[in-house]
């Protein structure tokens, strides 16, 4: 959630944003900005329940559409900001396109976060009914069960301390000390944050275990597979350079010492194939795109 | 300032280059929809990975163990969607077989969205009442947490599949050595390619590149999504063209001596005679496109 909220943009005060103010929320046009929106939404989810079923993949698709080009269109006007970030060339009522970008984006992350609240029902279903059925495993669904409950009232604790230190109620020495601050400290950074680790580090493990397997003499294939990686691991290896570093580098016979094999592997070889392979991708995503934005992308459920 | 100066100031930013190309293949991709649209036939080649989706479902069957499937950790964007929308044929496939699913999301908004395909699926083959929605589950939206929820998953149930599909970071070998340790058939594909080597040594099937975003094509054998890849492959043929002209062009040009008498006018330092890279023309082009 952290994430969601740490992506979400102030829009400048102007068509898409409304300036900041510390007066009564009920004065406030944000405040009603939130209200008309939701009533809004409503409206809308209304309108699509009452139109006929055959009309509401063109709605969708045409709204789609319209998002898609959003974007595009972004790229495509001309900047409406120069080096400076000054306004030179206004769209839309007299505000500017990038002004626009945040909001959007803004209310993608609004709709996200809303969609969260539904993992977490979903969390909850799975180990609830596990622990309440005393079905096998009961105990790690009670643990992590726990472990959430215990996780959210310090997170809530901390933060509220957060608040009083921006305030300037206490001061940071002091929330430091309290128990809200110190249970905090442990479950997150002494635990969870360990934990993290801790699986992390497995990885350096299950690499050796693929590797072994991936690099086992099976075929022509995978011989210069495990060929070529032995020559590119002895290239960053001090003792196997050693091996071939009195061969001068600027010299013919230079490019035979083990460091310049690898480097031209690694250049000449690796980087080419993952830059096709990223080429393919990007040119695979741009023919989804299209795809979805005409509507065409049905999904092979709906056949 | 005028306008035709925020256009050059413009260009000089962006450059024509990605203009040219990005339009060149929009047309080669609508073209070629229209073209499949009008009935012309359109083949494709052969993708090992989606061809062995049936025969993984099937073996799931005979030992009477779960298919696993998690579509990365990627919020709800269009990697996401391509893998859910593979996911919701490898469903249809398991329904009509009877095999149990779990579909693990790391992100809520894939998880509410996941569910609902995934019922519609059920819904659409005539057995709703065999839904079961904790087959679709969320783990938790921390990587190795995820990672550590899949990882039990596949140890605790002991898979007999897995597909992993989208975008996957460090936790890929995580889970895919995990798979491999209860002997599950394992197909991937992930659109971060650093990863896809880990992906390679660990699974039985690994979808290349594009060959992932063609998987909705290629299952659903619409004949206008089959367009856009004919499409797609156009523009690669294009790319190649361009690779092969460039690298003879640059090559030739870095070795061909400038005359003494235009040396100057380059900027050349005493004895140089070759054009530094920034001064060759594909150099020009590709570098200067930008600030």
């Amino acid at each position: 959630m952290n994430w969601l909220i740490a992506q979400v943009e102030s829009p400048e005060p102007g068509f898409w944003g409304l300036p900041h103010t510390d007066a009564p929320l009920l004065t406030q046009g944000f405040f009603w900005a939130i209200v008309g929106s939701l009533v809004g939404m409503v409206v809308v989810i209304f309108f699509l329940a009452r139109v006929p079923s055959n009309f509401r993949r063109p709605i969708a698709v045409a709204f789609v559409f319209l998002a898609g080009m959003f974007y595009v269109l972004e790229w495509v006007l001309p900047r409406g900001k120069d080096m400076s970030g000054e306004t030179v060339i206004p769209f839309l009522f007299g505000s500017n396109y990038e002004d626009a970008v945040p909001v959007v984006a803004n209310l993608s992350q609004i709709i996200f976060g809303l969609l969260l609240a539904l993992g977490i029902l979903s969390i909850f279903r799975v180990h609830f009914g596990r622990l309440f059925r005393l079905e096998k495993d009961w105990f790690f669904s009670f643990v992590l069960l726990g472990s959430m409950a215990v996780m959210i009232v310090f997170g809530l604790m901390n933060w509220s301390l957060d608040q009083a230190v921006a305030r300037e109620a206490i001061t940071s020495e002091q929330a430091s000390r309290t128990i809200a601050a110190q249970g905090f400290q442990f479950v997150f950074f002494d635990m969870l944050q360990n934990l993290d680790a801790a699986m992390f580090s497995l990885i350096a493990f299950f690499i050796l275990s693929a590797a072994y397997r991936a690099f086992r003499i099976k075929s022509i294939e995978a011989t210069i597979m495990m060929a070529t990686a032995l020559v590119v691991l002895m290239s960053f290896i001090p003792i196997f350079l050693a091996i071939t570093n009195w061969l001068p580098a600027d010299q013919f016979v230079g490019n035979f010492r083990v460091d310049t094999i690898g480097d031209w592997i690694l250049d000449t070889i690796n980087a080419p194939a993952l830059r096709a392979i990223d080429l393919g991708l990007g040119l695979g995503i741009l023919a989804m795109a299209i795809r979805i934005m005409l509507g065409l992308e049905r999904g092979v459920s709906v056949d | 300032m005028e306008l035709q100066d925020y256009w050059l100031q413009y260009k000089l930013e962006w450059g024509w280059v990605e203009y040219g190309t990005i339009l060149l293949v929009v047309a080669f991709i609508l073209y070629n929809i229209v073209r499949a649209g009008r009935g012309k036939g359109v083949t494709i080649r052969r993708i090992p990975g989606l061809d062995q989706i049936d025969e993984a479902v099937g073996r799931a069957t005979e030992v009477g163990r779960p298919i696993l499937m998690v579509p990365g950790l990627g919020v709800l964007d269009g990697i996401t969607v391509q893998a859910i929308t593979i996911f919701s044929s490898i469903v249809r496939t398991a329904v009509r077989f009877g095999t149990p699913i779990r579909l693990l999301n790391y992100d809520g908004a894939v998880y509410a969205v996941a569910q609902e395909i995934v019922r519609d699926v059920y819904l659409s083959e005539g057995v709703p009442e065999q839904f079961d929605p904790d087959s679709v589950r969320f783990v938790s939206d921390r990587q190795f947490a995820f990672a550590a929820g899949v990882a039990g998953v596949i140890q605790r149930e002991k898979v007999a599949a897995t597909f992993f599909m989208g975008a996957f970071y460090a936790e890929s070998i995580i889970m895919a050595e995990n798979a491999n340790m209860v002997g599950a058939i394992q197909v991937a594909a992930t659109t971060q390619f650093i990863q896809t080597p880990f992906f390679i040594a660990t699974c039985d099937y690994v979808l290349l590149g594009d060959e992932f975003y063609a998987a909705s094509a290629y299952l659903g054998r619409q004949p206008v999504l089959l367009g856009s890849l004919v499409g797609a492959d156009w523009a690669k043929m294009v790319f190649v063209m361009f690779v092969l002209i460039a690298a003879i062009a640059h090559s030739f040009e870095a070795r061909t001596p400038v005359p003494a008498d235009e040396r100057q006018d380059l900027g050349f330092a005493d004895g140089q005679i070759y054009k530094d890279r920034p001064q060759l023309f594909f150099g020009k082009m590709t570098k200067a496109s930008r600030f």
